[in-house]
């Protein structure tokens, strides 16, 4: 096999929002500035109408219509507002991906949700970052997709991981780290993503372990890709790291929810 | 000449969804992982129903359980057999349960092991059978459940198809 060329390979996908950095910055900071994120979602109309659409949707909607951003923003609160904005501009997530089957669209948010619970709950600092590694951990997929070449299923081969190494040289949580790196986003983001299967080697392991768990809790349930459950999880991190069922329970219902409320409108 | 064959009508059921189908219907459901579609046949009258349910318990959020029911093991079941009664009588319903699926988390995090405890629990109570079942393991599952035959037919990528 050839050294992998994950620079010719994530060449192949397109260039996400222009939002999609800015807003992994706002949603990064521990307190998240109102006008900070006003200013990115005034970037593109598109997002600020959908952006409304949800602040008047039956989830958030409550009393009068709202047609301006900085009022949908004050209605959602902003970090919420920075949440959905990530979201809503990730649509390029929908499109379906042939060589896995389903998209990677329900997957990414309920990933997002329940990096962010799971972080808390293990007392992770900067939860924001989370959130945004759950959304983006996949999106390299879209790369091994764009090469076009076959994933050969190989019941002798227990991780998906090789399969996609053996098809196109690099494995999607190497392709994704490199397309955030390539769209600008932080460089702690990367090393999340680019470690989301094998947390101990990241830089940060223990915000990349509750990555890595709330994957594996939302594989086992969004399960679109013919991929979805052949990823190994790491022994000590299936031991649960101390979560209960209840509050993973929560999660999931609070994802399910979040992902309606985004589907609806996009 | 043979009339054309008419196909038969095929309903999608979702996630947190429950679908009842008359004689001749077909309900489906794609991309179970942990979930657990649970299919009852009343032979009596031909009448079925799908549940696709996500999570093992409604306790978490009984507001949330009373607006979408099917989203649970115990509110789901309930309102599985509370719509086919208005079908008609609860007589020797055929059950199957398929998924439950799991990536390999311990127990109390094993959504698959606890959906398909859940659904065991809740039949169990209502002193019904589970005639037949694939569940746990680590692949995904598309259901075709048949209500005139009662078959249900599962597949699953790169496998062959299986038939209860």
């Amino acid at each position: 096999m050839s050294p992998p060329n994950v620079q010719s390979l994530v060449d192949g996908v397109a260039p996400p929002p222009v939002t999609l950095a800015p807003l992994s910055m706002v949603l990064a900071d521990e307190r998240p500035q109102a006008h900070r994120l006003e200013e990115v979602v005034r970037q593109d109309p598109g997002l600020m109408v959908r952006l409304l659409a949800v602040a008047n949707s039956a989830a958030y909607g409550r009393g009068e219509s709202i047609t301006d951003v900085r009022r949908a923003i004050v209605r959602l609160g902003v970090r919420e507002a920075c949440k959905l904005a990530m979201a809503l501009s990730s649509g390029f997530l929908a499109d379906p991906l042939t060589l896995y089957g389903g998209t990677p669209w329900r997957s990414a948010l309920y990933t997002a949700v329940v990096a962010e619970k799971v972080g808390r709950a293990l007392n992770v600092r900067n939860v924001g970052s989370l959130y945004t590694a759950g959304l983006l951990c996949d999106v390299g997929k879209l790369a091994v997709e764009a090469a076009g070449r076959e994933l050969a299923a190989d019941p002798a081969v227990s991780s998906f991981l090789e399969i996609e190494r053996s098809a196109v040289g690099a494995d999607h949580a190497q392709l994704s780290a490199a397309l955030l790196h390539k769209w600008g986003l932080p460089a702690e983001l990367v090393d999340l993503v680019a470690h989301h299967h094998n947390p101990l080697k990241s830089k940060n392991p223990r915000a990349c372990t509750a990555l890595h768990l709330a994957d594996a809790i939302v594989r086992q349930v969004v399960c679109e890709g013919d991929d979805a459950l052949q990823y190994p999880v790491q022994r000590a991190v299936a031991r649960g790291l101390g979560l209960k069922p209840d509050e993973i329970d929560r999660a999931l219902l609070e994802a399910n929810d979040f992902f309606q409320s985004i589907d609806e409108v996009m | 000449m043979l009339a054309p064959q008419r196909k038969a009508a095929q309903t999608v059921v979702g996630v947190g969804d429950l679908q009842l189908a008359g004689p001749g219907g077909v309900l489906v459901t794609h991309g179970l992982g942990s979930c657990i579609a649970v299919c009852v046949l009343l032979p009596g009258i031909g009448w079925g129903a799908l549940l696709h349910y996500m999570l093992p318990s409604s306790k978490i959020d009984a507001n949330r359980a009373a607006r979408q029911p099917a989203l649970f093991s115990d509110t789901g079941i309930a309102a599985l057999f509370g719509e086919l009664a208005k079908r008609g009588r609860i007589d020797q319903p055929i059950i199957k349960i398929v998924g439950g699926a799991s990536t390999g988390l311990a127990v109390g995090l094993d959504m698959g092991k606890r959906n398909v405890l859940a659904a065991r629990k809740q039949l169990w109570h209502r002193g019904f059978a589970v005639a037949a079942e694939e569940v746990e393991g680590n692949i995904s599952r598309t259901v075709h459940f048949e209500v005139s035959t009662g078959r249900v037919r599962i597949s699953t990528p790169n496998q062959p198809e299986r038939v209860l």
